[in-house]
């Protein structure tokens, strides 16, 4: 029973670190692209369009639209507006600056339908940027759910690892995140949906470079400390479609890998020879002589030694490529839907978790 | 007014439908064609040494991630209200000359 909760805490922990991870990503993103001003500017030509019955781009590019209207309309930076743009006060002169005719009423009503709009859309697309962040980053990179509860499952040693330093580690790194965040819940780290509670925050570009480095090393360091089940269809040298053509390459690059550490054992013999015949006295040639060939055939053994374990691997590999592909493509899949889910669930499930575990430990 | 609202809008369909479908038959055919690039020397890049598989997981990972930001950030999740509301009770221009088309920001 403890192993398995040991395994969920250290599966909760890797996938918590994922989710700050995605949850950068998401960040990054959000920065460079201004979703809150596209949303802002989406809505107020909605507003224009349900009010005059024209478009905005139509309004803009009319002959019977004034001078300075069109200037206003131009010369609007979305990207420097925030809700304060969608007051009646302004929006009633403004609309009727875009079309005298137009009949301004409820205004107040329908601007606060479309600052819900804005807000509940603004959060929607954080929250699918996330879901696309989190599976582009686990589908490229490989990284596989199911291979990572495998590995946690048999192996005692790592699962103690990450389920005792590792889950700290990501609980530690969490809490931080969310305390960082100005607006953050003071209790859980910030959710990748949450940026909508700070929708329109301009970041220099110092920041931006800062946040991008920040992901950079903690990918970085998530790769060093999580080694399995990532990457393996990147690492994988014969992922052929037909069997015959996969055995052929296997043969192949062992053959070749032989070819060359035989060659590398060579030189290396070599220039130990060259050293052994500049020795002038002759017991001493002929001791460095029996080193040289013992050093020879210790080389020869571990290389031989190696393709034999290799050869055991690839023989023990049940797997088919297409099976491989398969495997990794839906674990890839799963894990970047998991951790879009949001930093704050693993967060908190790491967190009972460990309480259990402790329990568990105690009772033990 | 009536028949060329209802026109506008088929017009309108037809047309971000038509895109669509040319999308979705490009991601087809590259994630076949892209993975025959295995083993090529490209001139700027060197020579393609990741297999047809790997190149085709690594297409087919890429395409999807698109696929949903695509649908799910870019505008093509958008609700696009009709242009013509005729009981909406605000005023509408009767300029039946000018179909409206609604507005998509982001330079669409």
């Amino acid at each position: 029973m403890l192993s398995l909760i040991e395994t969920i805490t250290g599966f909760a922990a890797i996938m918590l670190m994922l989710s700050l991870l995605v949850k950068t990503l998401t960040s990054v993103f959000k920065n460079y692209l201004d979703y809150y001003s596209d949303n802002l500017e989406h809505e107020v030509k909605r507003l224009v369009l349900e009010t005059t019955g024209k478009t905005w781009d139509f309004i803009r590019d009319s002959k019977d639209t004034p001078g300075p209207v069109k200037n206003i309309m131009k010369e609007i930076h979305w990207d420097r507006l925030g809700d304060e743009f969608l007051n009646p006060e302004y929006l009633t002169w403004f609309l009727q600056q875009l079309d005298k005719n137009a009949v301004v009423s409820d205004l107040a009503a329908r601007l606060r339908i479309h600052v819900a709009n804005v807000k509940y859309t603004f959060e929607m697309r954080m929250k699918n940027l996330a879901l696309a962040a989190g599976l582009g980053l686990c589908l490229l990179c490989n990284i596989n759910a199911f291979t990572i509860w495998k590995s946690l499952y048999s192996d005692q040693q790592l699962r103690a690892t990450f389920a005792d330093k590792y889950a700290d580690k990501a609980t530690t790194l969490a809490e931080a995140q969310a305390k960082a965040a100005p607006q953050a819940d003071a209790a859980k780290p910030a959710d990748a949906g949450n940026p909508a509670e700070q929708p329109n925050p301009k970041p220099t570009k110092d920041q931006l470079d800062a946040q991008l480095k920040d992901f950079r090393q903690n990918m970085q360091g998530f790769l060093t400390d999580v080694s399995f089940g990532i990457g393996r269809i990147w690492r994988e040298e014969c992922l052929r479609l037909k069997e015959e053509d996969r055995r052929a390459c296997r043969k192949e690059m062992s053959e070749q890998t032989a070819k060359m550490r035989l060659e590398a054992r060579g030189v290396r013999n070599s220039e130990r020879m060259a050293e052994v015949e500049k020795i002038q006295d002759a017991d001493a040639k002929k001791r460095e002589k029996q080193k040289a060939i013992d050093a020879w055939n210790a080389e020869e053994k571990a290389d031989s030694d190696a393709a034999a374990l290799k050869l055991a691997q690839e023989r023990k590999e049940t797997q088919s490529s297409p099976a491989i592909l398969v495997y990794e493509f839906f674990g890839s899949l799963l894990t970047g839907i998991i951790v879009s889910i949001g930093a704050p669930y693993w967060h908190d499930i790491l967190q009972a978790l460990s309480s259990l575990r402790s329990t568990g430990k105690a009772k033990a | 007014m009536g028949e060329t609202d209802w026109k506008s809008r088929v017009i309108s369909f037809s047309y971000s439908l038509q895109a669509k479908i040319i999308v979705s038959v490009l991601a087809i055919v590259l994630l076949f064609v892209l993975p025959g690039l295995s083993g090529w020397t490209i001139p700027w890049m060197g020579k393609i040494t990741f297999s047809w598989m790997q190149l085709f997981y690594g297409v087919l990972s890429l395409e999807l991630a698109l696929a949903v930001y695509t649908w799910g950030v870019g505008n093509w999740s958008r609700f696009e209200p009709p242009p013509h509301e005729p009981d909406s009770g605000t005023p509408q221009k009767s300029d039946a000359g000018n179909t409206q088309v609604a507005p998509r920001p982001g330079g669409q």
